[in-house]
């Protein structure tokens, strides 16, 4: 019998949502308290990241001092989409750290343990591991943003509401290209690559690209829907916008989601004893 | 003196016999590394597709052409792609108490990392050098002034700056024996090569930035090598080769000293 048919998981896959999010808190708390556990290690990483990430400021500051703009962009449009990108990075990985882990984890069959628990499969395996390294991402996004555009509250609050639209987005185009390992076998490089084209995209201004690049911004590596869009509304609200970009996100979500449960029908067990304490 | 110089030889065979066997290893595993070269490719093409929009009218900006910059990030690009991952090596050796294993083996463990290292980074180096001959012959065309019989010279150059990569790596992964998380200083490291010649020339740095930078070992790992391609003239090659080499004898002599000072640091319990 296949997995995904299993009476047990189908009565929990219908499991309120309310009790999914707790279950989701839960596990942001512990995992946020194992990293704590750690305090100096957490902290050196939270630190080095930030610089990490800072240093790209040089290279942009460096170049609009020989180029006052580029296309449509100058420096602060440059720096929104390293904010954005940064903390939708950040919390995507934060909140959903095993989205990388995935083609892995189906591959070795450590699967098991989470098919065996009384909670959404796919919630339960992506949420049960969180990134240490992207709390410095997500401060370093919140940190720039806020030293570039202030602390307007209309404008942080849209930042914060794009940084969870578009860490959803980012998360669900990561962990597709991580589900595809239940079809194509292991899709670790293909997931690798697909990573690699969203953060790269996503970096540059949207004028450099043209012709058939341009479509592949809207459809299989939506950077557009990512960056581009939410800096259009950030510049010049529009509601219609707003709900365009809303009804994009929950779309790949729900077909990253659709994905895996199609993808565990074809999951076999690779009969690996494991336990999760 | 015919005995010290057998001697030599014998253990410049023993190292070869590592390198030729690390050599072969890449050579079997290289779809892994034309996958890293496909990455290279799509890296050169964000920022041919960045050079185009800022060159759409021509001209230069701080003395690179369009040309110029782009073979320029070409031979940059291609350096960092083709390095080594020796400070994870030492890393994962050091934490897991593998090292051990390797300390009473017929040879000293920092030259046998040396020689290990070389079979990767020659099968990335041409895989991605053909790969960025290709892609400048194509999108950007001739490099206006290249000559090739520099080339030797400018492998050289290249050479160093990888050596000199490798060095600096190895003596941060070193500092594994005091600090159980030490991936910070590589961030820092990588971007510090990243800012100084990786993305951009130095001329486009403040000038008082370009004065302390050129006194930086970063400067010579992409910077030194990349202009030579792109602007060669005899007195720099003189003064970046230099250079290269002091900070090359610097770091291997640093690697040294920290690793016999880790190494009585070590506390192996069990086998």
């Amino acid at each position: 019998m296949s997995t995904a048919d299993n009476p047990k998981e189908k009565e929990h896959g219908s499991a309120s949502l309310g009790k999914h999010l707790q279950l989701f808190g839960a596990y942001l708390r512990f995992n946020l308290a194992a990293a704590m556990e750690y305090r100096g290690s957490f902290l050196l990483q939270v630190f080095g990241m930030i610089v990490n990430n800072a240093a790209f400021i040089i290279f942009w500051a460096a170049l609009f001092s020989k180029v006052p703009r580029i296309g449509n962009y100058g420096f602060r449009e440059v720096m929104f989409l390293w904010a954005l990108v940064s903390a939708s990075f950040g919390l995507a990985h934060i909140c959903f750290g095993n989205i990388g882990q995935v083609s892995r984890m189906i591959l070795q069959g450590e699967l098991d343990t989470y098919l065996l628990q009384p909670k959404d499969v796919c919630l339960n395996l992506i949420a049960s591991r969180s990134i240490v390294s992207a709390w410095g991402d997500l401060a370093y996004g919140i940190l720039l943003f806020v030293t570039v555009f202030g602390f307007e509250p209309l404008r942080l609050g849209l930042f914060f509401a794009f940084t969870v639209g578009s860490g959803l987005l980012m998360g669900s185009v990561i962990f597709s290209a991580q589900v595809l390992t239940f079809f194509v076998g292991n899709s670790s490089a293909i997931s690798r690559l697909v990573t690699e084209f969203v953060i790269s995209f996503t970096l540059y201004p949207e004028c450099i690209y043209r012709g058939p690049v341009r479509w592949v911004l809207y459809s299989l590596i939506p950077a557009g829907f990512i960056v581009f869009v939410p800096l259009r509304i950030m510049q010049a609200f529009s509601w219609p916008a707003l709900g365009l970009l809303v009804g994009v996100d929950l779309a790949y979500v729900c077909l990253s989601y659709w994905l895996f449960r199609i993808g565990l029908r074809r999951y076999e067990s690779g009969n690996l004893i494991g336990t999760r304490m | 003196m015919p005995e010290v110089i057998a001697l030599t030889l014998r253990k410049a065979r023993k190292y070869g016999l590592v390198a030729r066997t690390s050599l072969q290893n890449s050579l079997a595993y290289r779809a892994n590394f034309i996958f890293d070269s496909f990455f290279y490719a799509f890296i050169v093409f964000i920022f041919m597709q960045l050079w185009r929009s800022i060159f759409h009218r021509g001209g230069s900006i701080a003395g690179y052409s369009y040309s110029q910059i782009l073979w320029y990030l070409i031979i940059t690009e291609m350096l960092t792609f083709s390095q080594s991952n020796v400070f994870e090596d030492l890393n994962q050796d050091i934490k897991s108490g593998n090292i051990a294993y390797l300390l009473n083996k017929p040879f000293h463990y920092l030259l046998y990392q040396c020689a290990n290292g070389t079979g990767p980074i020659l099968v990335k180096w041409l895989i991605n050098g053909l790969t960025g001959l290709a892609l400048g012959s194509l999108w950007i065309g001739p490099l206006a002034g290249f000559s090739p019989i520099r080339l030797p010279l400018l492998l050289l150059a290249m050479a160093n700056g990888l050596l000199l990569n490798f060095l600096a790596m190895a003596c941060l992964g070193l500092s594994a024996f005091w600090l159980e998380e030490n991936t910070a200083f590589y961030w820092i490291y990588q971007k510090l090569t990243f800012i100084v010649g990786l993305f951009l020339p130095l001329e486009f740095l403040p000038a008082w930035a370009q004065r302390i930078a050129l006194w930086l070992p970063f400067s010579y790992v992409n910077y030194g090598p990349a202009k030579l391609v792109v602007a060669f003239s005899g007195p720099a090659f003189i003064r970046i080769v230099t250079v290269q080499f002091l900070y090359i004898l610097g770091l291997a002599a640093l690697a040294g000293w920290i690793f016999r000072r880790g190494v009585k640091r070590i506390n192996v319990n069990g086998g």
